[in-house]
């Protein structure tokens, strides 16, 4: 098991600062997804951890030494490519073992490995296939299986499951996991799927702009969103102008809220923005006396398992989900009382740009 | 190992339909047959003619000019000319392998501008090349003296004739040949199959021969081929920078065509040495189809 700490990594292409500035620490073990909208560094961030790329500054270590300027294949480092880069030259068997062969296995014990392997993503006997006879999934596992032979001190995925329809994703996605419990081994995971990294990841790392905008466990990044951008990137999200009241509660829409999660220096009259998920918004017939906002439903979306609703409050919309079962007690209702959940919203910092 | 049973057959979807696509081949057909067919129907008839010292393209009907290939000279010269061809190439396809990756690899400016350079040289002539060589490898003004001048040597010498200069004059000459070969495959390449050889320990260097060089393989048949075949004719640089030890078939052709009077016998050469040519045309393209596997 590996420790991988990342300080103050920089990389710029020519004028393009593509990463900046980045400190992470990632424990032995851990799945780490790297997660940001195309461009945002991600890849490149991962592809010098791999040593495909030179940081134009900053450090990389790996259990304690430095292996910054370290050249790849010294680095024992596993890693699937987002094109899978399988070798269509060698067969599955031969792609499996190209790392072994490097390392000179000897060859009774590397048709075993092999074999081995193989069994390991759920695909025995099909060593001898070639690589264009497999279909996306199998290629998929069989890339899994060739970074994974040369039991690498730490595994990397540049959005290995992009190319999978979303079914097959979601499997792999489970067997993934599963997988990576059972090697223990270091792991990192990049995608721009902000679904992906919540069921996949034991931390998230959001990333734009080359930056890191915060790291924490999915669930942390979904409940306690450190900006706008995350509360807006990750799931969706109700961002709604406020203000701090003289008490420390929040008034949004003349609602008053008294917040548990308030970032630090908010003093009285400051402008600050509440962020509020669909589902924490709540909803009752207008007219039973209730002291929250009044709207109407602009749009329903039924989508199985819940109800999405557009609503419009004032001049102002906003998104909400409700049980099927609740929105047929609602379905009736001309105007509906709005109210948000205080203990779950989060104030976040500056002013609402709408 | 021969390919597997599943591979499927997929009939040419290029393969004309329709009577207007027919019709049109008509033109190129005839057009083939008067440039091409022509010649070698003519070459042909006369390698089977009786030598007569009063018309040049001999008479009648023999297999004598057959017979008398079965000389030292004759043989001689194409040995030499095979072996100075699969040399040439392999020298080639060596240089501009490595050429080619470097190049692909280059920004877009950068790249078109070596293109641009190498497609150039195509301009010049094989004699051009030959006497420019002459002059390059001369004792008076050759290279020799760029190396006395640089202390590596204590005077200035020639270095033609000989094989060492024809080889180099022939190489450069194919040399663009290889290149443009090989460039479409180089720069399709995968960039990410080299990275991922290296994430799992390959040195760069040994990515590029165990992985980069067996998905060329077709380029670097079908370039070893063109630039053998393009050697296997070469006229001029033996002729201006080689001795007689040096002399491929195609000098020897022209030696008995010429000095000799003897077409029929000329024109027998010309088909042995195509027909060495077609055998190394076909030996390569079975190389090229069979898709090699290792386990």
């Amino acid at each position: 098991m590996s420790r991988l700490d990342l300080v103050g990594v920089s990389k710029s292409f020519g004028e393009t600062r593509a990463v900046r500035d980045v400190d992470l620490a990632i424990a032995e073990g851990q799945f780490v997804c790297f997660l940001g909208p195309s461009g945002c560094g991600k890849t490149t961030l991962m592809r010098m951890i791999a040593g495909l790329e030179q940081p134009t500054a900053g450090q990389i270590t790996l259990n304690g030494s430095d292996i910054t300027g370290q050249p790849t294949h010294r680095r024992n480092f596993g890693m699937v490519f987002q094109s899978l880069a399988l070798f269509p030259h060698l067969d599955v068997a031969g792609n499996i073992a190209y790392s072994l062969r490097l390392r000179g296995m000897d060859r009774r014990f590397l048709d075993e490995r092999v074999s081995e392997l193989l069994a390991l993503v759920d695909l025995p006997h099909i060593g001898d296939r070639r690589i264009d006879q497999l279909s996306g999934g199998q290629q998929q596992r069989v890339a899994i299986a060739r970074a994974l032979a040369q039991e690498p001190r730490v595994f990397l995925m540049d959005e290995p499951l992009s190319a999978l329809d979303a079914k097959l994703r979601d499997h792999m996605q489970v067997e993934l996991r599963q997988l990576q419990r059972k090697l223990k081994i270091t792991t990192i995971f990049v995608t721009h799927d902000q679904r992906e990294a919540m069921t996949i990841a034991d931390t998230i790392v959001v990333l734009a702009d080359g930056r890191i905008q915060q790291v924490g466990p999915p669930t942390e990044v979904y409940r306690r969103p450190a900006n706008r951008f995350v509360a807006e990137f990750i799931g969706q999200s109700n961002l709604l102008p406020a203000r701090v009241a003289g008490d420390g509660a929040i008034v949004c829409e003349g609602m008053r809220l008294t917040v548990t999660d308030m970032p630090a220096a908010r003093g009285p009259g400051a402008a600050v923005t509440l962020c509020v998920r669909p589902e924490d918004v709540s909803l009752a017939e207008a007219d039973d006396g209730s002291d929250g906002l009044v709207g109407h439903v602009a749009f329903a979306r039924e989508i199985g398992s819940e109800v999405e609703l557009h609503l419009r409050v004032g001049d102002r919309r906003i998104l909400a989900t409700t049980p099927p079962a609740h929105w047929e007690t609602l379905r009736g209702a001309k105007t509906l009382s709005v109210g948000f959940d205080a203990g779950r919203c989060v104030v976040l910092d500056g002013e609402t740009v709408q | 190992m021969s390919a597997p049973a599943t591979r499927m057959q997929r009939a040419n979807p290029h393969a004309p339909r329709s009577v207007l696509a027919v019709g049109l081949l008509i033109l190129p057909a005839l057009a083939l047959a008067s440039a091409l067919v022509t010649p070698l129907v003519l070459l042909v008839r006369t390698s089977f003619a009786r030598r007569d010292p009063a018309i040049y393209e001999g008479t009648g009907f023999s297999i004598e000019p057959y017979v008398q290939l079965v000389q030292p000279l004759i043989l001689n010269s194409v040995v030499f000319s095979l072996g100075l061809a699969l040399a040439v190439a392999s020298i080639a396809v060596a240089i501009s392998t490595p050429a080619a990756y470097c190049i692909a690899r280059l920004g877009k400016r950068s790249q078109t501008a070596w293109l641009i350079g190498i497609l150039s040289t195509l301009a010049l002539s094989e004699v051009l090349i030959a006497f420019a060589w002459q002059v390059l490898l001369s004792r008076r003004a050759g290279i020799s003296n760029v190396a006395v001048w640089l202390g590596f040597m204590d005077e200035p010498v020639s270095l033609a004739p000989g094989l060492g200069a024809v080889i180099a004059c022939v190489v450069y000459f194919v040399l663009p040949f290889s290149f443009m070969t090989l460039y479409p495959g180089v720069s399709r390449l995968d960039r990410a199959h080299m990275e991922a050889a290296r994430t799992m320990g390959a040195h760069p260097l040994r990515a590029f021969v165990g992985v980069a060089l067996p998905n060329l393989r077709r380029s670097l048949v079908t370039a070893f081929g063109i630039t053998t075949v393009l050697t296997l004719g070469a006229f001029v640089p033996p002729l201006v920078l080689g001795g007689p030890p040096n002399w491929t078939v195609g000098v020897v052709i022209t030696e008995v065509a010429i000095s000799g009077q003897n077409l029929p016998l000329a024109s027998a050469i010309a088909i042995l040495l195509m027909l060495v040519a077609i055998g190394i045309v076909a030996g390569l393209g079975r190389l090229a189809a069979d898709r090699g596997r290792r386990a």
